[in-house]
């Protein structure tokens, strides 16, 4: 019987456990001209480099660790301080999220750069408890509402209100005649999250419309089946909300189905992966992206497009979530500037007091400009960033603004 | 006594004894200082990663009572551990009662399910019973998540802190041994720690009984345990229902300790983690299920660690690109490896190394 | 009546899709007695490899196929002869943890390799419709079926008529008589571990087709082959095809007809496949197809 060799094994097993201790504590980069100096602070990250969502959580991060080394290297720290940032990913499950968290808060951390909707509804009482400022990259109205989730802050449009711009939009188009629209939804919180405020938006508002809402499950190898549900109420609309994978199917199934519907999508399905992955059925889609793709010509990412010269790449073939992630670092990053200009770098050595004070900083935030989309403003009633949006459509491939159309509700 | 050369015992308490030598008792001595001293040195995050575990050892010695020692695989631990956490959401915050009450709704209602998806188990054999335990996974997860009755149509719902007469149990009162200002996890420790233990001797204790053996038998040789007399159907409903109680407790646990419960924290792969749990550390063995639950739960925090500690400019540099999948390969090599070298887990590689030195300088 | 037709066509595409990734499942059980929870991730290593031959490298669509279908093959008897030849005569449970670990691992090298952004389905595969009975199936659909039908015929006639496969179903029979006889079982068994992967290279190309895109998310259909083999019985390859059907059809006239319709549960076709299969468990203990086995005490 051959069995595999004992030793072997062992050797490679302890192997496998032991490497990575001698390879630890690397070189930092060599200081130049706009290297931060000063005494560090600490942040966490917290990211979906694999598992689900990590599609768009791969660059988004990217985009956020690229924001860090800039300020590090050449964009003079945070005041001058230079940025500690730990960061992993936690797969989208919450056990290591929560792990995570204990390890920066443990570390000395002051604030925490998440991601998705499991960890930043998982995290948000306890980054409340513990005075930790939390920005992420979930747009779900209970994050941004700051009686649910004091320390938490949202740089775009929460899918509710996106939800609702994009009832506006439809009932402005037809004119307020009678419509019927579909809203089809990732099954999970992050799908469901606009779907109650948007049945009472209509109702509210007395708006002339039929709506009725289909769930994609995650196991569906595609559509047709709730598609063919839908056909019976003959939408003209179809709203989507769902990540690029789950868009891309349902477009090629509206597409081989023969319907015609005009399909718009909030901002996690208007984006270029879609395009990328369905190919001519995602030509001409509308939806909100606050994010879209840069140019390379915008002033206020002149500094990404430097630094990314250095390393060979162009600003304009970077995807929008890596523009999210930048535009999400650096918001979050003027706040923490801001509050230890405000208030002298002794506080923030401790978090019970440069918690509070990174909040307020960060709620004072007014009309940040990002270069591709909408300005930031936080209010202390309103952890969301934007209560307008821009229309955003796919063309040929790319994410770009129609005409600076911004959507209200 | 157990000699070099064999056991020698001359009453039946002296055979049923837990501790027979006195290397036995030194080695538990050990284990008692090293679990009451580590959370004075531990650092919080390690704190927390034992706490972690130790709620994992109570499900993970409730999943080995119906898959070790029973032979009946069940892949629903993810779902019983959702019951637990979601009726303890409810009861503590929905209906105000208090937190030990809501704790014992939660094994209460877990166990009753689990009975429920153990009547199967009278028809059905191997992987067609395990099947059908992750048919129970996913229909348990799913009302989980859709039942309005249950989410209140929220993505996710607190947990009310469980207090002792108004005060929140981790806030130490001042002067207590100078043990103010430590942190929650400090507090939380021995509540773990009193339970976790509860179970070990619990389960340990259940196979000294007839209804233990009578598990054993039902694993072995089924047919012939109908025979002489063992209620082999009522049996493995009965394993299934204490199995999925000690499973629902742990939820309960691990919903009052982070005080807030998502669905994500109990999906299928959560039941494959508590399998892992218990081959790695053996099947059959309490001890086994101990150690398995301290490995896994360890394992990726310690993968994490070192992976964060490799930085371009390193030796390892060319890693830093991509430490994220090369985490996930290790965990996994690490995995297949150990079983390679030891299919029948960490308790029996501690049995070998005990009796490689009870034995030396003979080899058996 | 014209819903019904796109659903069945559609349920039998999709059946089609999960019979062909149950597939692989069965033989390796029928062969060695294992079940296999890394089957998902061998569709996921398919659908990449059909993905690198032929859009990176841009090879012809026959090619890509042949070579893809080779290194699937070669990679299953290593797997094999590495992980699974040693572990032979262990604990059943030792060995599904194997390949847990498996699953982990293949899923971490295929992110290590291709990243994690998802990738534009191969082109070779028409996504055009065509007009029947009244709606629009998409080809695709078509080629799912006639793949399924020709690899579900080429694997009876090899298990029926040809040497090795009687070998292989000698050896799932009784491995000591089959050794008896001078079939060699370890050969046995890495010629089943090579045709479980090469035939998840078929279903991984089908599955990227119809989920219209290669990403990481595809393994996910390895679970919903568990229901998919346990109806058919595990024994049985006919029995396999017909419990895909089975579940296709199932997911999708519930998708159809019930989603949203009852107050409160949506997507309902996530937990159907499991509420029948339990069901159908508790009339027929050993799936549809499968034998019952007289046991001995």
């Amino acid at each position: 019987m051959h069995r595999f060799p004992r030793k072997l094994a062992v050797a490679l097993t302890g192997l496998a456990l032991v490497a990575g201790a001698c390879g630890g504590g690397g070189g930092d980069k060599s200081a130049s001209a706009g290297a931060a100096t000063k005494d560090p602070i600490t942040i966490g990250g917290i990211f979906a480099l694999s598992g689900p969502t990590s599609d768009a959580g791969a660059p988004y991060a990217d985009g956020v660790k690229a924001y860090v080394d800039y300020l590090n290297t050449q964009g003079g720290g945070v005041e001058g301080h230079k940025v500690n940032f730990p960061n992993q990913d936690y797969k989208y499950e919450v056990p290591l999220a929560e792990s995570a968290y204990q390890t920066y808060h443990d570390q000395g951390a002051v604030g925490i750069i998440g991601w998705g909707t499991a960890d930043s509804e998982a995290l948000r009482s306890r980054a409340a408890a513990d005075n930790m400022p939390f920005i992420g990259a979930s747009y779900a109205a209970p994050l941004a509402d700051p009686k649910q989730a004091p320390y938490t802050f949202v740089p775009g449009p929460t899918y509710s209100n996106q939800m609702r711009m994009l009832l506006k939009y439809i009932s402005e188009q037809e004119k307020g005649a009678q419509t019927e629209v579909a809203f089809f939804h990732n099954k999970s919180p992050f799908g469901e999250s606009p779907l109650a405020d948007g049945k009472a938006y209509i109702k509210d508002n007395g708006l002339k419309m039929g709506f009725q809402s289909y769930a994609m499950v995650s196991t569906a190898n595609d559509y047709v089946p709730e598609l063919t549900q839908a056909k019976a109420q003959s939408p003209k609309y179809i709203i989507v909300h769902s990540t690029a994978g789950p868009t891309s199917k349902l477009l090629q199934n509206i597409a081989s189905q023969g319907l015609k519907v005009k399909v718009l999508g909030l901002n996690y399905c208007a984006d270029e992966l879609t395009a990328k992955l369905a190919g001519p059925p995602a030509e001409g889609m509308l939806g909100i992206n606050p994010y879209v793709q840069a140019t390379g010509n915008e002033p206020e990412l002149a500094a990404a497009a430097k630094y990314l010269e250095a390393s060979g790449a162009k600003l304009a073939d970077k995807p929008s979530k890596w523009i999210q992630g930048w535009n999400t670092a650096r918001v979050y990053f003027t706040g923490i500037g801001n509050a230890i200009k405000a208030n002298g770098f002794d506080k923030f050595k401790d978090r019970a007091t440069a918690g509070p004070l990174i909040l307020k900083a960060l709620e004072e935030i007014k009309d940040f400009k990002t270069g591709v989309g909408p300005d930031v403003t936080f209010q202390s009633e309103n952890h969301s960033g934007m209560q307008a949006a821009p229309l955003v459509k796919l063309e040929n491939g790319r994410l770009v603004k129609v005409q600076d159309a911004l959507l209200t509700f | 006594m157990a000699a070099a050369t064999g056991v020698y015992r001359t009453t039946y308490q002296a055979d049923m004894t837990l501790r027979r030598t006195k290397a036995e008792y030194v080695r538990l001595a050990l284990i008692v200082i090293a679990l009451a001293g580590a959370p004075f040195y531990l650092s919080n995050s390690w704190l927390f990663v034992l706490n972690v575990a130790g709620i994992s050892v109570i499900a993970a010695v409730g999943l080995n009572i119906v898959t070790g020692y029973t032979g009946l695989i069940s892949l629903a631990t993810g779902g019983f551990l959702a019951i637990g956490g979601y009726t303890t959401a409810i009861v503590t915050t929905r209906a105000g009662l208090p937190t030990p009450l809501a704790w014992v709704a939660a094994t209460v209602l877990a166990a009753a399910v689990g009975a429920v998806f153990g009547l199967p188990a009278g028809r059905l054999k191997g992987i067609y019973l395990a099947i059908t335990t992750l048919a129970a996974q996913y229909i348990i997860v799913y009302l989980v998540r859709s039942w309005k009755a249950v989410t209140g149509g929220l993505d996710s719902l607190l947990v009310t802190p469980p207090k002792v007469g108004g005060t929140l149990i981790t806030q130490i009162p001042e002067k207590w041994f100078g043990l103010e200002g430590k942190s929650e996890h400090f507090a939380w420790y021995w509540v773990i720690l009193f339970f976790a233990t509860l179970a070990v001797l619990g389960t340990v204790n259940l196979f000294r009984t007839g209804l233990g053996r009578a598990l054993i038998a039902i694993r072995d040789q089924d047919i012939a345990a109908e025979v002489i007399g063992v209620r082999v159907a009522r049996y493995k409903v009965l394993a299934f229902a204490i199995s999925a109680g000690m499973a629902g407790f742990a939820g309960a646990l691990q919903a009052s300790y982070r005080s807030i419960v998502t669905f994500e924290r109990y999906t299928i792969d959560v039941s494959i983690v508590y399998v892992t749990m218990i081959i790695i550390g053996g099947l059959g063995s309490v001890s086994g299920s101990v150690y398995g639950a301290l490995f896994i739960t360890w394992l990726p925090e310690y993968i994490r660690h070192v992976g964060s500690g490799i930085r371009s400019g390193s030796a390892f540099g060319f890693i830093t690109e991509q430490v994220v999948p090369i985490q996930n390969a290790a965990f996994a090599l690490v995995l297949i490896l150990f079983l390679l070298v030891e299919p029948r887990g960490m308790a029996r590689l501690w049995q070998r190394a005990k009796d490689y030195f009870r034995l030396w300088p003979f080899r058996y | 009546m014209q819903t019904f037709v796109t659903l069945t066509m559609n349920g039998l595409a999709d059946g089609a899709i999960l019979a062909i990734a149950a597939l692989g499942f069965v033989v390796v059980y029928k062969a060695t007695g294992i079940i296999n929870f890394a089957q998902g991730e061998f569709l996921l290593i398919g659908a990449y490899l059909i993905h690198q031959f032929r859009t990176v490298w841009g090879w012809p669509w026959s090619v890509a196929i042949v070579v893809a279908v080779i290194v699937a093959a070669v990679m299953g008897m290593v797997i094999e002869r590495l992980i699974l030849r040693p572990l032979i005569g262990e604990n059943a449970i030792a060995v599904v943890m194997v390949t847990i670990g498996l699953s982990l691992a293949l899923l971490a090298i295929t992110l290590w390799v291709w990243g994690a952004s998802p990738f534009p389905p191969p082109d070779f595969i028409s996504k055009e419709t065509v007009e029947l009975l009244g709606t629009n199936v998409p080809i695709n659909r078509f080629v799912a079926i006639g793949v399924a039908v020709a690899v579900f015929t080429g694997f009876s006639f090899f298990f029926r008529k040809t040497k090795q496969g009687l070998a292989m179903r000698a050896v799932a029979d009784d491995q000591q008589a089959a050794m008896a006889q001078g079939i060699n079982v370890h050969r046995v068994f890495a010629l089943s571990w090579a045709l479980a992967a090469a035939s998840a290279v078929l279903g991984g190309m089908i599955l990227s087709q119809v989920n219209n895109a290669v990403q990481l998310e595809l393994s996910v259909t390895g679970i919903v082959v568990f229901p998919v083999v346990i109806l058919g019985g595990l024994e049985s390859i006919a029995g396999t095809a017909v419990g895909g059907v089975l579940i296709g059809l199932f997911n999708a006239y519930t998708g159809g007809y019930l989603n949203g319709r009852i107050e409160g549960f949506d997507g309902l076709q996530e937990v159907v496949p499991f509420v029948v299969l339990v069901l159908i468990l508790l009339i027929k203990p050993h799936g549809l197809f499968g034998q019952a086995r007289i046991e001995r005490v």
